[in-house]
């Protein structure tokens, strides 16, 4: 299992340089974000989708970045690890909503759970990209057991509790 | 074909349970290797008859919707095609054909890991893909593993038909016995990669070039060069492989589609 914390690109200006706005609402980034020259370069885990259907039905908010025709090319790896959406939680959302990340974790670890069924080799990966108020951004990268996923929202608290 | 004992329309619930049960549980007799190979055969053929049966009354529990009956017989139809996949694994050994062999181990595997997922009442089947897993390590030698890596602009439910990322459906789960899958549209293909635990263990590396010719990964023969082929010192590894297997559900395959037109069986 592994958990890295490191900077990121200050997300709203890399998506202006796109043309599109900032979301205000957890939303999904594309995987490649940082690296991506063009919109046309922007990829997503198939994934995404998946935790969409997910928070949907649990009726918690999220926000499309790019409308329904324009999302960024679909990428889909096969291997048995889960390769998990990039979550972008804006700038004071946790502060209006702090349980919003741990539930959206939850939901996604028992879905896994169901998926992999306690296998040993079920492995996930999943990126949250935190801002700060000052637009910066810090990214937690995700590696390992689907249960180990549980640990996120601790650092993100962590993180949020340095500012 | 040997028929398994017979299967009316007046069976409850548990009876039915009861009756699969009881197949399942004599034929699982003949999963070692010292049986037979022609009772094994003919079990899988019990077993084709028994996968048949299975797929009837899940239509009637689909025609009906009653989604939990409809995943319980998803549940028997992924055991019956794991069976039998297995006990084609041993035939298929010991008639010195190492790589069909494998396909079906894995075909096992995937098969009891779908039945896992398809309904709490198969939990324990995943005590017997560690038992497989175990197999794997101790009857065939280690395999490097590949996966493809590919992009497409939409994806699609398989169960709805709608945007995978507007229908209520999660991939990998069972809806009245079925498994959403994502039908990808306009798929352009992205990478290959070497990994450790790969989604499709079929997928993998079978023959290097040596010298003298193609080296097998899982019998060690070596098939001499055809002509216009040629091996050149201390140029790059050159390897077979296969990067994507196209057939999700390979335990579904009978027995005549598996061993129908292979010689000596």
């Amino acid at each position: 299992m592994s958990i890295d914390v490191h900077d990121y690109i200050p997300v709203s200006e890399k998506l202006k340089e796109f043309g599109i706005a900032t979301p205000c609402k957890l939303s999904f980034l594309p995987s490649n974000l940082e690296k991506a020259m063009t919109i046309g370069e922007l990829r997503q885990y198939v994934e995404s989708d998946t935790v969409r259907t997910i928070l949907r039905k649990n009726k918690i908010p999220y926000e499309e970045i790019f409308s329904e025709d324009e999302q960024p090319l679909y990428l889909q790896q096969y291997s048995f690890e889960w390769f998990g959406p990039c979550i972008f939680i804006p700038a004071g959302l946790l502060i209006q909503d702090p349980n919003l990340l741990s539930i959206t974790i939850n939901l996604i670890s028992s879905f896994l759970y169901d998926l992999f069924k306690n296998s040993s080799d079920g492995q996930a990966s999943l990126d949250v990209i935190l801002e700060q108020a000052d637009g910066s951004c810090k990214k937690i990268h995700y590696s390992g057991p689907a249960d180990g996923l549980s640990k996120i929202p601790d650092i993100v608290k962590e993180l949020e509790s340095k500012k | 074909m040997i028929q398994p004992k017979k299967l009316t329309t007046k069976m409850t619930i548990e009876q039915i349970v009861t009756y699969f049960n009881e197949e399942i549980k004599e034929i699982e007799n003949y999963l070692c290797i010292t049986r037979s190979s022609t009772t094994q055969i003919n079990q899988c053929r019990k077993l084709d008859a028994l996968q048949y049966n299975a797929a009837l009354i899940k239509k009637e529990a689909i025609r009906r919707a009653s989604e939990n009956v409809a995943n319980l017989l998803l549940g028997f139809e992924c055991v019956i095609g794991a069976i039998r996949s297995e006990l084609l694994m041993w035939v298929l050994i010991k008639k010195d054909m190492p790589n069909q062999a494998w396909d079906r181990l894995i075909a096992a595997q995937m098969g009891y890991l779908d039945a896992s997922r398809s309904d709490k009442g198969f939990a324990h089947c995943l005590k017997r893909l560690r038992e497989l897993e175990q197999i794997e390590s101790q009857i065939f030698p280690p395999q490097v593993f590949v996966s493809a890596g590919f992009v497409s602009k939409k994806i699609d439910c398989s169960i709805c038909g709608e945007r995978y990322s507007k229908c209520e459906h999660l991939q990998g789960m069972p809806y009245m016995g079925l498994f959403c899958e994502v039908i990808h549209r306009d798929p352009v293909g992205d990478h290959v990669a070497i990994v450790k635990i790969p989604a499709d263990k079929r997928c993998r590396i079978v023959s290097v070039k040596t010298k003298d010719g193609n080296r097998d990964k899982l019998s060690w023969e070596v098939t001499p060069y055809k002509e216009g082929e040629k091996f050149e010192e201390n140029e790059p590894l050159e390897a077979e492989m296969i990067f994507m297997s196209m057939d999700r559900y390979p335990y579904y395959d009978s027995t005549d589609k598996v061993i129908g037109t292979m010689p000596n069986i």
